[in-house]
């Protein structure tokens, strides 16, 4: 049973992992624009398609599927940002809405585009098979490693982004103080949609990794999406440790529930843990105060 | 000799780490006009957030008629009768004028109560007083958005006259108003203080010297100074922190 | 007993009721139906509009408490059902819990097999429901767009919670087969005549001091806080009424419509429901019965026809309405007719926002 608990544990950080990936991108936008993006799971769902276009119509694997990914989803964020968001600035909740709004018409578009079919997506064949955890005799699947990876690489990249460019400090800046960025020069504008459109592809790349492990459909995206927003919820705003607390807690803290009873129960459980948390926290664990 | 109606006695306030309000006191009596006045962070809105109960206080009493109020939550102290206007002019803006002022209305405040309530002719009546005095009755039927800024803010002031308190915190009611509206608005607090007592916070050094009878002078969240108008105008550490280390005679 | 509307919305009124009377008689049975359904529906974006035009509550998992009530009732009309059936229920339970392994009918489910305890036990469930969870909610000032994204999630769960619990919901497939009062004249009276006094009921409601503090918490809720209301009471008085009227329509829903799934709990239905209220128009009453009748009957015309973009048709029609016209048809149309009154009396109106409710009031 402790064995299996550990295999459970481990698994868990793969989740971890996925959570941190798909929450990421909304993690960023909602830190710094306060905007919920109800069309983030359609993002995902986008950038499992292109994953698929890429090897059904290009012959192209995984690796090329996740840059294509990210290029696709920045562009359609862009727009989104440029026709929508834009109209609504200052009104987080009618964003709310329209985004649901974007999110039926991709969901709609992507179904009349390739029809309502299951699609399968292969992980490339240099992650196919599993290796033995050192230290014991667990089995764990390469592909499970690289997302864990790709999602270090990913936050570390943001990190390096937010951190270490030019860019990044203003867009740090107006996550601090809009008003006072304003004031600075900082053209909030544009920042707005740079990093709409990073977190839109950030979420492409999201749903490039999720596409050989789960089914490719049209609706495919919405659980991720009330994930990603439970992960931001719980793990508060503006501060990416937040970001990682949240997926820390919620991903191993599902897994282990699922294994030990089933997975509806696993998300109720959890559910009620981030209801409680934000009893205490109500703007989350790491949450940036703004002034 | 008038009773204090406030007392606060060594306040502190902390958030996110920073000290905001530090071993405050501080003493207004039954019937007074008071103005608060310091720099920008000197912790006045604060001040006024934490004894309406917005924040809790880390530490320190809050007496207000001898009971104390510090960390209660907000409708009792509302209740207790401390009323507040805020800085920026907060009214219902879908609302019209009428009905913002009966939601100022005393009683009937809780759920149930207010299921059942209908306004009393006695307290249209009573609206429509406070509507004359602020220069709003005409303008009753419509709807807040379309008040302009100085409007809006008389219209906040007239709520909470509405509600009857006795402790009325208005916060840089001034804020946005042209040189008449501030006349006016001057003339309004000074009428407001007969009955009632006043703590005005407060930006507009030649709008205070008008309402004023005793200023208070925050810094760093704490009382710098006490006194009349001339006294603090005089105190040399009040322009210090107002101005820097320049002498004022200097600067002129 | 004052009705508190100008004379000729009342006429209007009952014009409307007076034409939906008469409908049966001869639009026939499938349109009667359907009409029914709809006017479950437009209960449902009723009590929406209560919670989030009149008091700036959006729960995007309120399908839950019509769900809910759904369940209740169509448990029970089954239960009786395949105890009253031999030839198609030997065992005399329903179908689902044979295949789930089940001999009988737990005990804690028999008192569900009277329908005239389960219809109003499901009710109070709700209530019971919406009340636990608005007191964790908004007794910690969590609103805005937390609030909106926790009742996503908690429509979600409650839709896989159903989904899991077969042996007593029916699972993926929902409970079925229960006979209806489909096709049943008198029926779809009632129904209509329960919107009609839901309709009377929230009007008393929002036209009260009641709905006044209801609205200046819309507006304003820390102005609210700061005048000694008791915000999070008031909101979840209202959130509870409005999940109990949900429930009465998803009871009514359920009775008519034979069938009863997932998809009447889950976040699907919830959110088509503040979509109708969007597009009638927030803050209207009305509107909620304008924005139902009109998308729900647009789809049943035009997806015979267009199936196919139905779904994109909707999702482009919602951007554009949350974009240009905020208000909805209703809210535009009422705010064109108060501009031209205001005009009309020599006063120009000044700035107007956009739509009717203020955006996260900021707490610190």
């Amino acid at each position: 049973m402790a064995e299996a608990l550990f295999a459970q544990f481990l698994t868990g950080f793969s989740i971890v992992a996925i959570l941190l990936i798909i929450s990421l991108g909304l993690a960023v936008i909602f830190g710094v624009m306060r905007v919920i993006n109800m069309a983030h799971g359609d993002f995902i769902m986008v950038g499992a398609y292109v994953a698929f276009v890429m090897q059904e119509y290009f012959k192209l694997n995984l690796f090329w599927g996740i840059p294509a990914a990210f290029l696709v989803l920045a562009g359609i964020g862009m727009t989104v940002e440029w026709g929508l968001i834009r109209q609504l600035y200052g009104r987080p909740l009618e964003t709310l809405l329209a985004t649901w709004g974007v999110s039926v018409v991709l969901q709609q578009g992507i179904r009349l585009i390739f029809g309502p079919e299951l699609r399968y997506v292969r992980a490339p064949q240099l992650l196919d098979g599993d290796f033995a955890v050192p230290g014991s005799n667990l089995p764990f699947p390469y592909f499970r490693l690289f997302i864990i990876i790709l999602a270090l690489g990913l936050l570390l990249l943001t990190y390096w982004i937010l951190y270490r460019t030019d860019v990044g400090m203003r867009v740090r800046a107006v996550n601090q103080n809009r008003p006072m960025a304003e004031v600075l020069g900082i053209d909030t504008r544009r920042i707005d949609r740079f990093v709409f459109a990073f977190g839109s592809g950030l979420a492409g790349v999201a749903g490039t990794i999720l596409a050989p492990i789960k089914t490719v459909s049209p609706g495919m995206g919405f659980p991720y999406a009330v994930d990603s927003y439970m992960v931001i919820v719980l793990g508060g705003v503006g501060r990416l440790v937040g970001t990682v607390a949240g997926a820390s807690v919620i991903g191993e803290s599902e897994t282990v529930l699922a294994f030990l009873y089933n997975n509806v129960i696993a998300k109720l459980l959890v559910f009620t843990l981030i209801v409680l948390v934000i009893r205490v926290f109500p703007q989350g664990l790491f949450t940036l105060q703004r002034r | 000799m008038a009773s204090n109606i406030l007392e606060i006695r060594d306040l502190v306030n902390v958030a996110s780490g920073h000290t905001i309000i530090d071993h405050l006191g501080l003493e207004i009596e039954e019937g007074e006009l008071r103005v608060l006045v310091g720099p920008n962070g000197a912790g006045k809105t604060t001040l006024i957030d934490v004894i309406t109960g917005r924040f809790k206080p880390t530490s320190g009493q809050i007496m207000f008629r001898g009971r104390s109020i510090g960390g209660r939550p907000r409708h009792e102290i509302y209740a207790a009768g401390i009323s507040r206007k805020f800085q920026v002019p907060t009214v219902y803006d879908n609302l019209t004028v009428f009905e913002n002022m009966s939601v100022g209305l005393r009683g009937h405040r809780k759920v149930f109560s207010s299921l059942t309530y209908r306004i009393t002719s006695k307290a249209a009546a009573q609206i429509e007083e406070v509507l004359a005095r602020i220069n709003l009755l005409a303008r009753a039927g419509d709807e807040a958005h379309t008040l302009s800024h100085g409007e809006k803010q008389w219209l906040e002031i007239g709520m909470v006259l509405a509600s009857d308190p006795q402790l009325f915190l208005l916060d840089e009611p001034t804020t946005g108003m042209t040189r008449d509206e501030t006349t006016k608005t001057a003339e309004l607090i000074r009428d407001i203080a007969r009955r009632r007592t006043v703590m005005v916070v407060e930006h507009d050094m030649s709008f205070v010297r008008r309402i004023a009878h005793k200023i208070t002078v925050m810094h760093q969240g704490k009382k710098l100074t006490e006194g009349s108008v001339r006294e603090v105008e005089n105190h040399p550490r009040v322009a210090e922190v107002y101005l820097g280390r320049q002498k004022i005679s200097e600067a002129t | 007993m004052s009705l508190g509307l100008p004379r000729r919305y009342l006429a209007l009124a009952v014009l409307v009721i007076g034409v939906l009377f008469v409908f049966p008689f001869y639009a026939g049975d499938f349109r009667m139906n359907q009409l029914g359904l709809f006017l479950c529906f437009v209960m449902f974006a009723l009590s929406l509009d209560l919670i989030w035009g009149f008091t700036g509550i959006l729960s995007l998992g309120n399908a839950v408490y019509f769900g809910g009530g759904a369940y209740f009732v169509a448990l029970s009309l089954k239960l009786k059902y395949a105890a009253t059936n031999p030839a198609r229920y030997g065992s005399g339970i329903p179908d689902f819990m044979e295949w789930n392994g089940l001999t009988a009918v737990p005990v804690w489910m028999r008192p569900l097999e009277n329908i005239w305890f389960a219809a109003p036990a499901g009710i109070l469930a709700m209530g019971l429901l919406a009340f636990v969870f608005g007191f964790i909610t908004f007794k910690r000032h969590i609103y805005g767009v937390y609030c909106a994204v926790i009742t996503l999630a908690e429509s979600l769960i409650f839709e896989e919670l159903i989904i899991e619990k077969q042996a007593y919901t029916g699972g993926f497939n929902g409970i079925t087969d229960y006979g209806s009062y489909s096709s049943n004249i008198n029926f779809y009276w009632v129904i209509l005549a329960v919107t009609v006094v839901f309709f009377w009921l929230a009007r008393r409601i929002t036209t009260s001091h009641f709905g006044m503090i209801l609205q200046s918490i819309r507006e304003n809720e820390l102005r609210s806080e700061f005048f000694g209301f008791e915000v999070a009471n008031y909101k979840i008085f209202v959130f509870t009424v409005a999940a109990m009227m949900s429930a009465v329509a998803g009871g009514l829903y359920a009775a008519l419509n034979g069938i009863i799934s997932h998809q009447e709990i889950g976040p699907l239905l919830s959110v088509e429901g503040v979509i109708w209220v969007a597009v009638g128009g927030r803050g209207t009453l009305i509107g909620a019965f304008v924005g139902t009748i009109l998308i729900k009957g647009a789809e049943s015309l035009l997806s015979e026809q267009f199936a196919w973009m139905w779904g994109l048709l909707v999702g482009l029609i919602f951007i554009l309405v949350i974009v240009l016209m905020p208000d909805g048809i209703v809210g535009t149309l009422l705010r064109r007719a108060r501009r031209r009154r205001a005009l009309a009396a020599g006063r120009a109106p000044a700035y107007e926002p956009r739509a009717t409710g203020a955006e996260d009031t900021p707490t610190a």
